[in-house]
């Protein structure tokens, strides 16, 4: 009689996890494999363009912004021979993918220059002053991007 | 039988033991899982809170170190011994004693202020029952009574206003004796503070809780829960450059101008927002999702839900410059997208083309625009020869002329025409707009044909009449009318039609062919079918299409285009139509299922779907193609709140009943002709390819501007190479300015006054604004010769030369400012300085923040660069 009742409890404990079990290993399961899946067809099937497209925004931002307004002079490889006319300036524009060059400068001391002109570390005047053109951000945003010509 | 039971015991003990450790383990997997397992932001959260930590920490070390470098430590024994000083003096007897003493006096006084102010009360009181008496009895004892009272009252106030300015006496003595210690006691406090409120903070995070955190909004319908893992997404400091813990970019212009309180996330990024199991989830990266996450400029495509105007929008750039392609090649003619309704047809009027273009051609180009030049914008509708050639019969056949090809290339040109055309051409600057030989050309804002094999396109007789006034045969051309004499169109057409010849021109029908009346009909069919009239005006399908909705009410011709349907699927909400909608038919499992892919797709390749769809190939670059889908993304029939909502200007101006503007008496007929807004825009109507002209009269001067319009001059010498305009692409030779419309020559129609004269009259009496004024400030304590000093002094000291030219000297990215004193207004240069931004958003140049006397300065000093006129 006993081992009756024990039996049926047993069977219905075994039921119970067994479902439990099942629902969540179901869900878990579930989430995992499709959103790899979909996500990973997604990427490839789209988009086959260009690395370009997969740059994080702020980077893309940043290009954007050094294009307009600071390509004239360090050229658009950063590499301060100026597409357009930079080989005549005196002094040249800064070199930033110069690595030896940018290790020396700080992030807060780059942010200086673009904000107040190179005039405010004692160079030339030939760099103005943007800090009153530009948010905090901006500035931050090209920064960050000035980084990238010589390897982050 | 013992055995036997034992036996059964232990079958029962182990399935027991069995079943409880699987409870055991399925409990605690449980636990897990519900606390673990579907909660990654728990982890996240757990996370950004020991990056921010370890942060903050730095930065308080950092504060410690240069508080000890400053010798702030120093400082701070320093006072704090005063402090001990200062206590310990006050401490001292005598102090003690005069602080008691003073003390004890301004309690008994206090003591006595307080009565004073009591029986103040009480007799005022007792004033204002009399007064009642008297105004009801009008008693004459009452008025003495009255009179008596007011006399104590006198009193009392004067016995009280001494015993005040006793107290503050005594107060300030007393305060003489502890005021030493108080500010000592606040500087201690300020220093100190410095430090604990860099602790405070790390407290504070160290005690943040861990919890899921939702944006509901709503009236958008949104409950988003990005948060929970996006958790530094509002901060104004960058924790980490790792997902999911980094700040948003650009939060001044995106979070700035719409409060994630008030908007939310996925109002803008779409995503499932309020998923908090997986990543994959919330982003809405899964099946039967039908909104994936947007992320990037992709973002960007939201801004079309609300904002009407996305041109100039700070933060819209990538969807703004990709809904140019909308424009360019003309996907409104045939699809109903919402805010190009007006636009004019893409393409130029054929329904007198056999007059203007050789049959071959003709063929040719129907079968494939891009053979003919690269650039060309007609796509590629994949006719069989027998088709194009149906086309084209009734293409001919409605202009009233039969299959003919005139060929130039075996005629000898006369020379000298030709060399008067040659200076003409270069003259009037044609290559601006034309592209020849892959020199010039401005397809790119202008989308002008390719001249480089014109001659073996078009004929003299219809070039001469072209270019003698463009308007008469395609009313709303954008090609201006050159004031050229007939003389010289005939040596301009001669020289096009012998310079820019097709060597593998075919020329099939040099000896004229009839047409037949069932090539006709063909033609007819497949243009109804295509729909070429959606893009073209057309003979003869001015009836086709009606709309059925009004098919239904009994229409069964049309009056007018706007009771045309149009032939392409309607694409108003592409961008949240459900994905079941979609037919992916035979591309289902070469592509993603989603509704991007599936534009994309359509943009690539738009008949793959299946057979007999009708959509041309319009062959676009992939960039071209993830641009557009990004555009076409961006219709939706989204939830908007009218609080969202940033109607455009023109929208805000029809609600306010302003009326549009509208070029109004003489200039109107000149712009008609010289089509100025080509290039330019004038108060908001035309392109931004030119300077701005809204306030030209305000800005530049009158003589100036006629010398300009008779001899256009470079202003800006790196502009043809400035990437914004795309133009970098093309290889040009000549400067980038404007052509010569040889203004002046002729006067306007049914008046008697010269074109420019009319010009320059607009320009001062409607072209102008407030803002800018006529004089500048003056400066009354220094000479004039002393002010152009050293506004040549600032010149020289900030560095303007970097981008100026006076003379030979500076460089070339700004306006060359050799002449600039004869070019603009004083008041304008004043303003400009101040901020040149407001005229111009994007200006290159950056705000110096000059004071208002060093802009007085440098005016007086610009406004003397003059060159003296031969």
């Amino acid at each position: 009689m006993q081992t009756k009742t024990l039996f049926k409890n047993l069977a219905f404990v075994a039921a119970f996890s067994g479902l439990l079990l099942a629902g969540c290993g179901k869900q878990q399961g579930k989430s995992g494999k499709a959103g790899t899946k979909e996500h990973s067809a997604a990427v490839s099937g789209a988009d086959s363009s260009a690395a370009a497209e997969n740059l994080p925004f702020t980077t893309k931002e940043g290009k954007r912004l050094y294009t307009h307004y600071c390509a004239v002079c360090h050229g658009d490889a950063g590499d301060g021979s100026g597409q357009y006319y930079g080989f005549s300036l005196t002094p040249s524009p800064a070199n930033f993918t110069d690595k030896a060059f940018m290790k020396t400068l700080s992030d807060e001391s780059i942010y200086k220059v673009i904000s107040d002109g190179s005039a405010s570390v004692g160079k030339s005047n030939m760099c103005p002053p943007w800090g009153k053109s530009f948010n905090r951000e901006e500035i931050e945003v090209l920064v960050s991007y000035v980084r990238t010509f010589s390897g982050g | 039988m013992a055995s036997e039971n034992n036996k059964a015991s232990l079958y029962r003990v182990s399935l027991f033991a069995f079943f409880g450790i699987i409870l055991l383990g399925l409990t605690a997997w449980v636990v897990w899982n519900d606390e673990f397992g579907v909660r990654p932001w728990k982890h996240y959260q757990k996370e950004y809170k020991a990056l921010k930590k370890v942060q903050l920490e730095k930065e308080y070390r950092q504060a410690m170190r240069e508080f000890q470098r400053s010798g702030g430590a120093r400082k701070l024994a320093e006072l704090e011994a005063n402090l001990k000083k200062a206590e310990a003096a006050f401490h001292s007897k005598d102090v003690q004693q005069k602080y008691t003493q003073l003390s004890s006096q301004l309690d008994a006084l206090h003591e006595k202020m307080v009565a004073n102010q009591k029986e103040l009360q009480n007799v005022r009181g007792q004033y204002l029952e009399v007064e009642y008496l008297y105004t009801k009895n009008q008693k004459p004892a009452d008025k003495a009574k009255m009179e008596s009272l007011q006399k104590r009252i006198d009193a009392i106030d004067a016995r009280g206003n001494a015993m005040k300015a006793k107290t503050e006496a005594l107060g300030s003595s007393i305060s003489g004796l502890t005021s030493g210690m108080a500010s000592l006691r606040a500087e201690i406090e300020g220093m100190k503070k410095i430090l604990a409120d860099k602790k405070e903070i790390i407290a504070n995070n160290d005690k943040t809780p861990i919890e899921i955190k939702q944006l509901l909004v709503n009236d958008a319908d949104k409950a988003d829960r990005c948060e929970s893992c996006h958790i530094g997404i509002e901060g104004l400091r960058q924790v980490s450059l790792k997902q999911p813990y980094t700040k948003h970019p650009l939060s001044f212009v995106y979070l700035g101008n719409h409060q994630p309180g008030k908007f939310g996330c996925t109002f803008c990024h779409r995503g499932q927002g309020r998923a908090t199991t997986s990543a994959e989830k919330a982003h809405g990266k899964i099946k039967h999702w039908d909104e994936p996450m947007l992320d990037g400029n992709m973002t960007q495509t939201s801004c079309l839900n609300c904002h009407g105007d996305i041109k100039g929008l700070r933060g819209a750039e990538h969807i703004a410059s990709s809904t140019e392609l909308i424009r360019k090649y003309g996907c409104y003619s045939c699809h109903k997208i919402p805010g190009y309704e007006t636009m004019g047809d893409v393409g130029p009027e054929l329904t007198q083309v056999g007059t203007k273009v050789n049959y071959s051609w003709a063929v040719n180009w129907l079968l494939d625009p891009k053979k003919y030049f690269s650039t060309a914008r007609m796509p590629k509708f994949f006719f069989t020869q027998d088709q194009a050639e149906a086309i084209a019969d009734y293409l001919f056949s409605m202009s009233g002329t039969n299959r003919r090809d005139v060929d130039y290339s075996t005629s000898t040109p006369d020379e000298k025409l030709v060399e008067q055309g040659r200076t003409l051409w270069s003259e009037s600057r044609c290559n601006l707009c034309h592209a020849t030989g892959g020199r010039g050309g401005n397809h790119i804002k202008v989308y002008a044909p390719d001249l480089s094999k014109v001659g073996s396109k078009a004929n003299k007789q219809w070039l001469f009449n072209w270019i003698k006034d463009p308007n008469k045969y395609f009313p709303g051309t954008r090609m201006p009318r050159f004031r050229f004499t007939d003389e010289q169109i005939t040596a301009l057409v001669e020289y096009i039609v012998s310079e820019y010849q097709d060597d593998e021109a075919e020329m099939n029908y040099t000896t004229p062919a009839a047409i037949s009346a069932q090539s006709i009909k063909k033609g007819k069919d497949l243009i109804q079918q295509y729909g070429c009239y959606g893009c073209h005006k057309i003979q003869g399908m001015e009836m086709v299409q009606v709309a059925p909705s009004l098919k239904r009410q009994g229409v069964t011709f049309l009056r007018s285009d706007e009771m045309r349907e149009k032939i392409g699927a309607e694409l108003t909400s592409i961008g949240s139509k459900p994905v079941d909608l979609l037919d992916f038919g035979k591309m289902k499992k070469s592509i993603a299922h989603d509704r991007l892919s599936y534009i994309k797709q359509k943009l690539r390749d738009p008949r793959s779907f299946r057979l007999g769809l009708r959509m041309p190939d319009f062959r676009l670059s992939e960039k071209e193609v993830n641009e557009l889908a990004g555009v076409l993304y961006g219709f939706t029939d989204a939830n908007v709140p009218v609080r969202f909502m940033v109607p455009s200007r023109s929208e805000l101006d029809r609600m306010a009943g302003v009326p549009t503007y509208k070029f109004t008496g003489d200039f109107a007929k000149v712009i008609a002709d010289v089509k100025c807004t080509n290039c330019h825009a004038i108060k908001g109507i035309g392109a931004d390819y030119a300077p701005d002209l809204s306030i030209a009269g305000s800005k530049l001067q009158e003589s100036w501007i006629r010398k300009f319009l008779a001899n256009p001059d470079v202003i800006r010498p790196l502009l043809q190479q400035m990437p914004k305009l795309g133009l970098s692409q093309v290889k040009t030779g000549a400067k980038i300015t404007m052509p010569r419309f040889n203004l002046g020559q002729q006067k306007v129609e049914d008046t008697n006054r010269s074109d420019v004269d009319v010009v320059v009259n607009y320009f001062q009496q409607e072209l102008v604004t407030p803002d800018i004024p006529g004089d500048i400030p003056k400066v009354a304590d220094l000479g004039m010769p002393e002010q152009i000093g050293l506004g040549r002094q600032l010149y020289d000291q900030k560095g303007c030369q970097a981008c100026h030219q006076i003379g030979a000297d500076g460089g070339a990215l700004g306006p060359n400012l050799s002449d600039v004193g004869n070019r603009l207004k004083p008041g304008f240069i004043y303003k400009h300085l101040e901020n040149s931004r407001k005229f111009k958003p994007d200006i290159v140049e950056p705000n110096y923040g000059f004071t208002e006397r060093e802009r007085v300065f440098l005016t007086n000093f610009l406004m003397t660069l003059k060159l003296t006129t031969k």
